[in-house]
């Protein structure tokens, strides 16, 4: 299996955690979705996965072997940072070449293609780019890599509609194509949200959820109505948000609902509707809020 | 294998640049050279390949940290950078010692010009340039094939080592802190403030065994290139152990 395992991960920079005892597994063939608020760490798990920097504590394997310094493993990973890390003055089609000299499986056809599609000139410097296609240039190297793992940290920085449109149907078709491991770390959750298959969210130096994106949506629930029965009905429930509108209030619950549940709502003239991933997001990180257990109300 | 492919792409890289010093080099010299021959004056040039030891120095100052990210963009491991940095600047620097050396063939035939080699280990440690009395240069410079093979060897060997000194410099720097950059700047200048008091505090036989050892070294009594060379190498090797201990946790700043 071509997981890749993180065991009880501590990092630290000097005084600071990034990272608090990380336990996780990024299965095979899946759309990951890593989210969290800024300094939750997210850029922090990536750069240990990649081996570009080292964890305090714990170990990180890739089909069961370390991953530490081990190249064989790590062409089998292409990282997508949102820094650029390539030679300024190198050209575009100068990074295909190179790239496919350490990634044998980089199809230079297809990112030619790819260059068209997204109108970049291949022989144009990374200086001369604007931050767009910057972003664009980098997308095309990871996507045409062909590596096993793809992880994309803030993929979509700078670009426009049509071009976010464009990657995530390219990224997409090549997910059909050849099913792949990704990865993809990015605050514009709402419209990543129909990608993705799995979501890890990061708070508070550790890992908040880590489930399947249809389960995690099929039981949160907003319910709205009068502020008292809201506030009755929210009793001993796992509460994550609450929001008042005048004598109204909506209250966002992420907890299964049996039949009798939905028999109270019915009863107390509740209403209830579902909570799309970004909501559920930002009440789960919410510092004001609830954020490091989901505790129950009452 | 992809220490290879990466020693080539550094090779590739510091190629450039190379190109474009040896057409300032050999413009300036060039120039030095037409210039005197219109005068009567006796004219003379010394050790002119030094300045490739500066340029390769330069060039090891300045090849750690885009090298360093551009290996981390294509997700090597620090093992294959390290291997990689060290096997490209073999080939550079047998390549400008041999440009070096011809250069200074081709512009000895034109200005009396002993390379820091033949200043060294050849017989202009015992002629000079220039006879004073007959006012006649009496340095020959040897073509022997010992003094081109030692030539090469020895300048590729020392050009090696400036470069590897200059990429563990920049290791050095890129590793600390503000306050350890600060104390590595110092301590050079601290060293040589110290070393010149502390000389005259020392006993007497310390100072000869100690000038006894660096003669030894670089065979410099024994007119022996090869000790300097092994030296060159000898220290080249402890400073490329210093670089793979420097890089093996070096991490990536975002």
């Amino acid at each position: 299996m071509n997981n890749i395992e993180l065991k009880s991960i501590t990092k630290n920079y000097k005084a600071t955690c990034a990272l608090k005892d990380i336990s996780l597994i990024f299965e095979e063939k899946r759309i990951y979705g890593l989210l969290g608020r800024n300094g939750a760490g997210k850029t922090t798990l990536l750069n240990l996965i990649t081996n570009r920097i080292f964890p305090t504590h714990g170990h990180i394997t890739l089909s069961d072997q370390p991953l530490t310094e081990n190249d064989d493993l790590l062409e089998r990973i292409f990282y997508m940072t949102e820094r650029n890390l390539y030679p300024d003055s190198m050209k575009i089609h100068e990074v295909f070449r190179w790239t496919k000299t350490f990634y044998s499986n980089f199809d230079l056809t297809y990112a030619n293609q790819l260059c068209e599609k997204f109108d970049l000139n291949p022989n144009k410097k990374f200086k001369a780019l604007s931050t767009g296609y910057n972003t664009v240039a980098k997308l095309i190297v990871a996507l045409a890599s062909n590596a096993e793992l793809l992880i994309f940290d803030e993929p979509i920085l700078g670009l426009d509609a049509h071009h976010r449109t464009l990657f995530y149907k390219e990224l997409l078709a090549q997910y059909i194509k050849t099913p792949k491991t990704i990865i993809l770390s990015t605050h514009i959750i709402e419209e990543i949200a129909d990608l993705l298959e799995w979501v890890v969210i990061l708070g508070n130096q550790t890992v908040l959820i880590n489930e399947s994106v249809s389960s995690l949506l099929e039981r949160a629930y907003a319910i709205t109505g009068k502020s008292t029965d809201v506030e009755a009905f929210i009793q001993n429930r796992d509460l994550i948000g609450l929001e008042y509108l005048g004598n109204y209030c909506k209250a966002i619950l992420l907890e299964t609902f049996n039949t009798e549940t939905f028999e109270i709502l019915t009863h107390m003239g509740l209403e209830k509707s579902k909570v799309g991933l970004q909501e559920l997001f930002i009440k789960l990180t919410d510092v004001g809020g609830v954020l490091n257990e989901i505790t129950k109300v009452g | 294998m992809k220490s290879l492919k990466l020693a080539n792409f550094h090779v590739r890289m510091m190629l450039p640049s190379m190109v474009i010093y040896y057409m300032i080099f050999i413009t300036v010299i060039t120039f030095l050279a037409a210039s005197n021959s219109s005068t009567d004056q006796n004219f003379s040039s010394s050790g002119l390949e030094f300045s490739t030891v500066i340029f390769l120095f330069v060039m090891g100052l300045n090849a750690f940290r885009e090298n360093f990210y551009f290996s981390q963009a294509n997700n090597l491991s620090r093992k294959t950078f390290w291997s990689g940095l060290l096997l490209s600047i073999l080939p550079i620097a047998f390549l400008m010692s041999i440009v070096d050396l011809v250069i200074n063939r081709i512009y000895n035939a034109f200005v009396p010009s002993p390379t820091n080699f033949d200043m060294i280990y050849g017989t202009f440690r015992d002629t000079g340039m220039f006879d004073w009395n007959t006012m006649q240069y009496v340095w020959e410079q040897s073509n022997s094939y010992y003094t081109l093979f030692s030539t090469l060897i020895w300048q590729f060997a020392a050009y090696v080592l400036f470069f590897v000194l200059g990429v563990v410099i920049t290791l050095i720097y890129f590793r600390s802190n503000n306050l350890v950059k600060i104390i590595v700047s110092v301590t050079p200048v601290a060293l040589l403030v110290l070393l010149r008091n502390i000389a005259g505090l020392l006993p007497k036989t310390w100072i000869l065994s100690f000038g006894t050892f660096i003669d030894a070294i670089f065979g410099w009594q024994t007119r022996n290139p090869y000790m300097a060379t092994l030296t060159f190498f000898t220290s080249s090797f402890f400073l490329a152990g210093c670089f793979y201990l420097l890089l093996r946790r070096a991490e990536a700043r975002e």
